[in-house]
């Protein structure tokens, strides 16, 4: 027995071997090309960033200790701040319940609903931003129907101001939340609220008790999404703020092109790069605690 | 015995399509009632609107005389099994199980010693704390009954509960269904498409058609004298012989398939005119040598097939009169053999008379 099959085992193996060793090289240089790319002309740049955060205009800590001490930067970090959570909050108070609405709407309907979420992602964000600013604006469409049927009498302002920024950044943000949310509601169970409500829960209860902690994963996730897009964004809170409403991302473009302070525009994006990425970092635990939550 | 739940010429409608259409039942306190039927006869549906899920178009539906139908489900007090559990996967055994009772504000002394001995009961007592994905899938059924049974609901409805388990567990699972029955004294109302399980663990079965009740009854009854060609086809194996009525004296009805003639006796079958089907089931057909050692009613065959079943055989017999019957043989008999000639033989209390034909029976007898 093992004198007949140990030569062909052997072989195999040995064939076997050489055709995932090509393999492996193949996968390699596949990872390869893309790693190198992104090396080059993503990461060196972001390094030579942060090394100019420490050595322009002078060696040191010079710049991070002028963001700690400057309270225009405080306040541009707080607004920062506060916009971020705002929008976050907004972006999932509605992109849940339209996520809720798609996920338990016909076939039809869903597909509907589908399309004109992905549609808005077919608008340049910049187009977007000046017809937000045509409705908003004191002599926008808005204004006008609100005066039109007598509901105030001068001009809301709606512009230039952090509700006219909150509003263009949840807009823009709404699809980044609405699917991940509904990727999750699709995995809830369809018979579970049912089996509750058979137990006796009211459909209120139901929802909060059984659908509700079902979907913080995809809360989670979707949340700390929209938090790391909205920290870094530049031509909404620009446009919409009008000067007023400066958030960390203008900010730092303001000292490179205005002001020339480099050592200082590079520092906050520094601070910038790292509050994302230990945002990131929860979002992988999340994700993860996601999973767990199934216990598989 | 009291009433327990009673439709009322419940009707539901989906557009021109009737799910429910005109049903009307009495289900008695605890007794252990079968919907049965294929997928689409409208069993799920009464079960759900028995639940609350599905509101009837019209007539009624009560409880102890008490008019439910519109009442939502949260209201009725129903324990439901559904037919994937439905298992809550974010809290364990015990919070599952829990879940009624907090809804119901229960004391917590007074829930944990419920749960305890609801899970004794299924024993699951020692897999308390794990979560539902950790479980086997049978396991998940226990927990799915203790949930539904730790609150004493008024009615257990189960929705297919066994339908997703192989064949083994779900004979012991069976089993075990009964023996809760029994136990608790609660009024079961149980839905399958499995005519063994029905016929093993019901009271009574309500066999439904396109939205229908076709035939209600105990399963003995069901299965001895099915009121219609679909009732003795949907339940257990049979064989129709396609027949006139021919005679009738005091003690017997004559009738003819071709040129041949059998008898039956009056008091068991109904007089019919015109196309009628007798249904013969296997296990009540006898396989004889000779034409002397078989009773009257008999018919000359030649054995085509065997199949052995373990506790039986079952041989298909080509006959010149009636096609091919099925015919089962216990083990204590010789061994039927393909190619033998035959006779097989019935008594004259065994068969059932109906009116018309088994669908596509003209090219199967011609």
């Amino acid at each position: 027995m093992t004198d007949v099959f140990a030569p062909s085992a052997r072989g195999g193996s040995l064939f076997g071997a050489s055709a995932s060793f090509r393999k492996n090289t193949a996968y390699w240089v596949m990872v390869l090309v893309p790693a190198v790319f992104l090396a080059t002309l993503y990461l060196t740049p972001v390094i030579s960033v942060m090394v100019r955060s420490f050595v322009e205009p002078t060696v040191g800590l010079d710049n991070y200790a002028t963001i700690v001490d400057s309270a225009a930067i405080r306040s541009v970090l707080g607004k920062t701040a506060y916009i971020c959570f705002m929008t976050t909050a907004l972006t999932l108070a509605l992109g849940y319940v339209t996520a809720y609405a798609m996920t338990h709407a016909g076939q039809r309907e869903k597909y509907v609903m589908f399309f004109l979420v992905i549609l808005s992602f077919w608008i340049s964000v910049l187009i977007r931003t000046f017809a937000w600013i045509a409705v908003l604006q004191p002599q926008g469409i808005l204004n006008d129907i609100l005066i039109g049927l007598g509901l105030i009498e001068r001009p809301l302002r709606l512009v230039r101001n952090d509700i006219g920024v909150i509003v263009g950044m949840v807009h823009y943000m709404l699809p980044f939340a609405i699917l991940p949310l509904f990727a999750n509601m699709q995995t809830i169970d369809r018979t579970l609220v049912p089996a509750a409500r058979a137990l006796g829960a009211s459909a209120r209860w139901a929802f909060f008790t059984v659908f509700l902690p079902l979907s913080l994963p995809g809360l989670a996730g979707a949340g700390i999404l929209v938090l790391i897009f909205s920290s870094g964004f530049y031509i909404t809170p620009a446009i919409l703020g009008g000067g007023k409403v400066v958030m960390v991302a203008e900010y730092i473009s303001l000292q490179m092109s205005e002001t020339l302070k480099w050592g200082l525009a590079t520092s906050l994006a520094t601070c910038l790069t790292v509050v994302v990425l230990a945002l990131t970092v929860a979002m992988s635990r999340f994700m993860e605690v996601g999973s767990a939550g199934k216990r598989v | 015995m009291k009433e327990s739940l009673a439709f009322d010429s419940v009707r539901k409608a989906y557009g021109g399509f009737f799910a429910l259409d005109d049903v009307s039942i009495d289900i008695k306190a605890g007794e252990f009632m079968t919907l049965l039927g294929p997928s689409g006869s409208g069993k799920t549906t009464m079960l759900m609107s028995i639940a609350g899920f599905v509101e009837p178009t019209s007539g009624s539906i009560r409880l102890d005389g008490k008019e439910i139908t519109h009442l939502p489900p949260e209201k009725r007090n129903f324990g439901v099994v559904f037919q994937g559990y439905a298992l809550f996967p974010h809290l364990t055994v015990r919070e599952n199980v829990f879940y009624p009772l907090r809804v119901r504000g229960v004391p917590k002394a007074e829930a944990d010693a419920k749960i305890r001995s609801m899970l004794e009961i299924v024993q699951l007592d020692h897999l308390a704390e794990r979560y539902p994905k950790q479980l086997s899938g049978g396991q998940q059924q226990r927990v799915a009954l203790a949930r539904a049974m730790v609150f004493s609901p008024e009615l257990l409805l189960l929705d297919e509960p066994l339908s997703a388990l192989d064949r083994a567990l779900r004979k012991d699972l069976q089993r075990e269904l009964k023996d809760l029955h029994e136990r608790l004294g609660t009024t079961f109302i149980y839905v399958t498409h499995d005519q063994e399980e029905a016929l093993s663990m019901s009271d009574r079965i309500a066999i439904l058609r396109d939205g229908r009740i076709e035939q209600l009854g105990r399963p003995e009854e069901l299965y001895e004298k099915p009121a219609s060609i679909f009732a003795a086809n949907f339940l257990g194996k049979s064989n129709f012989l396609p027949a006139r009525q021919v005679g009738c004296d005091d003690r017997f009805v004559t009738y003819a398939v071709g040129d041949h003639r059998f008898r039956l006796d009056r008091d068991g079958v109904r007089s019919l005119d015109g196309d009628i089907s007798i249904v013969l089931r296997p296990e009540r057909l006898t396989l004889h040598s000779s034409e002397e050692a078989a009773p009257d009613n008999r018919m000359a065959g030649r054995i085509k097939g065997v199949s052995y079943f373990g506790q039986l055989y079952e041989a298909i017999v080509e006959t010149e009169v009636a096609g091919d019957l099925l015919v089962s043989a216990g083990l204590d008999g010789p061994a039927p053999r393909a190619g033998e000639t035959v006779w097989v033989g019935w008594k004259t209390n065994v068969g059932v008379a109906l009116p018309g034909r088994p669908e596509g029976a003209d090219e199967a007898y011609d």
